[in-house]
């Protein structure tokens, strides 16, 4: 008793009341923590899946428009962000738990991408000897590795690194990749025209959707209140990179040869095609293969923490690497051929999911 | 401390990604210069590579020689790749080749570029190798090909090449500069013409830019560097001389320095700013527009006007020559596509056919430096 009357006293007499030390404002830090690490996830992702789409779809048919083609994502993607800041906003009324569903396949497709551009860039950069079934299961075995070592919160902290390393990657490739482009390169500006350049564009918002995610996932009140307040959108400064990206593709090589590359290897590494450093090369494929690798592996426990809030129970996320494999061993051929079909119809299902989640919610209201 | 590992990480897997390739070194066979050739019956493919040492010992043949060259044909060139293959006991390695030569015959046939491109897609080939055109057949110049300076022929190549681009004698460009830009870019790229065996001019040339470039010792044959080969979207279709080179340097604004011999003596020109290029569009018909501004000296005799007029003479001599072989190594294209809103726009123009025709109108801007 005296003991703790005395601890009481010390506790009293050494405690400070400044903003740091008070429980509830350091809790709060931790959440806004918390939400930037999931923001830099999620632009990672955004980042990730543009990346995909127009290496995989729109480089070779927009030509030189691929930059506008990606530029056209951040409207598309402003609006989604508005439309889920809506959903937040009314979140206190509930989620239809059902609808759920919907972001839980468009994850796994996101994840389907990944894994076929991870298998796809080992293949072609690193292992170009070796068979689709080796490379595929040597990628399942490290994101199984991966997903045993870390755990649902590391990967969102791990992102907040990594997008400083990607950047520097990035940076260092352009760089040194600047001597061998030409601004003549650029034209013509609509290269294959404004309706492949449209097109191209709409395909590429289906890898956007994922801007919505935050309307979705589990949250405390905390974290609730602290996504309220906070209008931010994380895909815009991701789509307006990818977009820079793609200008120094387009830099980098002339028209008719942006469309030359027979694999979609070659085409994530156009951008230094011509450039002779082995320090670029090394980054370039080591800072891809991180980002899809990131991705894959932050769509993944997103979907098992959507898994789990409609469930209730959690689900083995081991068994993910098995479930992506038959894609990877597939590959370019097969995969690949009915992905691109389903990819664009992603941002239709994001879009009546938000329409069908805001109805729902108006209801409950009413 | 996680960040600190995770740094750690990264550079240990970069160190991993500098490796060569998948395939242990020791049963590789690196190639150091490579000759493509059209035959009658097909393609030929010749590669030179360094023995071993148990090659140079006893594996008979010539054991002076520190070179093997092995040369396979086929129908097609695929064919071709994979006899060279058989022909060797280990995997061909391509990634250290530093030439790859084309003989005269193949330069000039109509599937050239699509044989360049194929060179390219090899694997692991190294794109920075220099693309070349010998006259005769390459499998010929790559035996007769030997370092004369030191032993290692790849270091001999890099030099030679590295020197004669200084000078001004041969245009820098990259096998991955060619394959890219050959029928696919906004500019021409040309070719190092190279020979063997070949005989030191008699007399001092009307232009001394013409001298060949090797001016190393002679210890057996002669590889001469000087000049380059005109490609037109398909083919070779023109040979420049040293001296066209150091021209058409100046015509981009790349060359150091250029010597003219003209009646009033030697004017020697410099690099002063940046060319400008441009090519207006008046009524469907072009106008090629180049401004160069250079520095001259020499020639006591010679006004700023007359050093201006003999640059703009030779180069506008030699963009005529462009002109008539339809080769667009200037990269006037490159400013023409400007005006084009679209691909299918572009190929409206038809801009080979509207650049043969365009008009010429070149500006030299000279300062003129006193002294000799």
């Amino acid at each position: 008793m005296i003991k703790d009357n005395v601890n009481k006293i010390i506790r009293e007499k050494t405690q400070t009341t400044s903003e740091t030390t008070d429980m509830a404002s350091l809790r709060r830090q931790r959440f806004l923590v918390s939400r930037m690490e999931r923001d830099t996830l999620l632009s990672i992702e955004v980042f990730a899946q543009l990346f995909i789409g127009f290496t995989l779809y729109a480089l070779p048919r927009a030509s030189t428009a691929v930059w506008w083609s990606v530029l056209l994502t951040l409207p598309v993607i402003a609006l989604m962000g508005a439309l889920a800041f809506s959903v937040i906003k009314k979140r206190g009324c509930g989620m239809p738990r059902p609808l759920l569903v919907l972001p839980i396949l468009l994850l796994l497709l996101d994840m389907q991408f990944c894994q076929l551009a991870l298998c796809e860039m080992v293949g072609g950069a690193w292992l170009p000897r070796a068979g689709r079934l080796s490379i595929a299961v040597w990628v399942s075995v490290f994101l199984l590795l991966s997903l045993l070592a870390c755990s649902p919160h590391s990967v969102s902290r791990l992102s907040r690194f990594l997008r400083v390393a990607l950047l520097l990657s990035l940076a260092f490739c352009f760089f040194t990749s600047l001597s061998y482009g030409d601004a003549g390169h650029l034209f013509p500006v609509m290269g294959a025209g404004a309706d492949k350049a449209l097109l191209c564009a709409l395909w590429l918002c289906g890898g956007v959707w994922c801007v919505i995610l935050p309307a979705y996932m589990p949250q405390t009140q905390d974290s609730l209140e602290i996504l309220k307040s906070r209008r931010r959108l994380p895909g815009l400064a991701a789509a307006a990179l990818c977009a820079f990206i793609a200008i120094s593709v387009c830099f980098a090589q002339p028209a008719y040869a942006l469309a030359r590359p027979r694999t979609w290897s070659d085409r994530m590494l156009l951008f230094i095609a011509l450039n002779d450093s082995t320090l670029s090369w090394s980054l370039m494929t080591l800072g891809l293969s991180l980002l899809l690798l990131s991705s894959l592996t932050g769509a993944l426990f997103q979907a098992g923490a959507l898994i789990e809030s409609l469930c209730g129970k959690p689900w083995p996320v081991y068994i993910a690497p098995l479930l992506l494999l038959p894609a990877g061993v597939m590959g370019d051929r097969g995969a690949l051929a009915v992905m691109e079909i389903i990819a664009p119809y992603r941002a239709l299902a994001a879009a009546i999911l938000l329409g069908a989640t805001l109805l729902w919610q108006r209801g409950q209201k009413a | 401390m996680k960040r600190v590992c995770f740094v750690c990480l990264c550079c240990a897997l970069c160190l991993c990604l500098c490796a060569c390739s998948d395939m242990p070194l020791e049963k590789q066979i690196p190639v150091v210069s490579m000759g493509v050739d059209k035959t009658d019956k097909g393609y030929s493919i010749t590669v030179k590579t360094p023995k071993n040492k148990a090659q140079q010992s006893g594996g008979g043949g010539d054991e002076k020689q520190a070179y093997l060259v092995v040369s396979a044909d086929g129908a097609d060139f695929a064919q071709a790749v994979n006899a060279l293959h058989v022909s060797l006991p280990r995997n061909v390695n391509f990634s250290q080749v530093r030439e790859v030569v084309f003989g005269e015959k193949m330069a000039r046939a109509g599937d050239f570029a699509a044989i360049a491109l194929l060179a390219a897609d090899l694997p692991d080939m190294r794109l920075l190798a220099t693309p070349m055109m010998c006259n005769g057949e390459a499998s010929e110049f790559l035996k007769k090909q030997e370092p004369e300076l030191g032993a290692r022929l790849s270091k001999y190549i890099e030099g030679t090449l590295q020197n004669a681009i200084e000078k001004g004698n041969i245009p820098p460009v990259t096998l991955g500069q060619l394959t890219r830009d050959l029928g696919l870019g906004w500019s021409d790229p040309p070719l190092v013409c190279v020979s063997a065996d070949a005989k030191p001019p008699e007399e001092f040339p009307a232009q001394p830019m013409d001298m060949p470039v090797d001016d190393t010792p002679q210890k057996g044959v002669s590889v001469v560097l000087a000049g380059a080969a005109l490609t037109d979207g398909v083919s070779v279709c023109h040979t420049l001389s040293g001296y066209e080179v150091h021209l058409l340097g100046m015509l981009l604004g790349k060359a150091r320095d250029c010597v003219i011999n003209t009646e009033k003596g030697y004017i020697t020109y410099d690099k002063w700013l940046p060319t400008r290029l441009s090519a207006p569009q008046k009524d469907g018909r072009f106008t090629l527009k180049a401004e160069v501004f250079v520095r001259a000296r020499g020639a006591p005799q010679a006004d700023q006007a007359y050093a201006e007029e003999a640059l703009r003479s030779e180069l506008e001599k030699l963009l005529k020559t462009m002109q008539r072989v339809k080769s667009d190594v200037a990269g006037f294209a490159n400013q023409a596509v400007r005006g084009c809103l679209t691909l299918s726009d572009w190929e409206k123009l038809d801009w080979r056919t509207k650049y043969a025709e365009a008009d010429t109108d070149i500006t030299v801007h000279v300062l003129l430096m006193s002294g000799q």
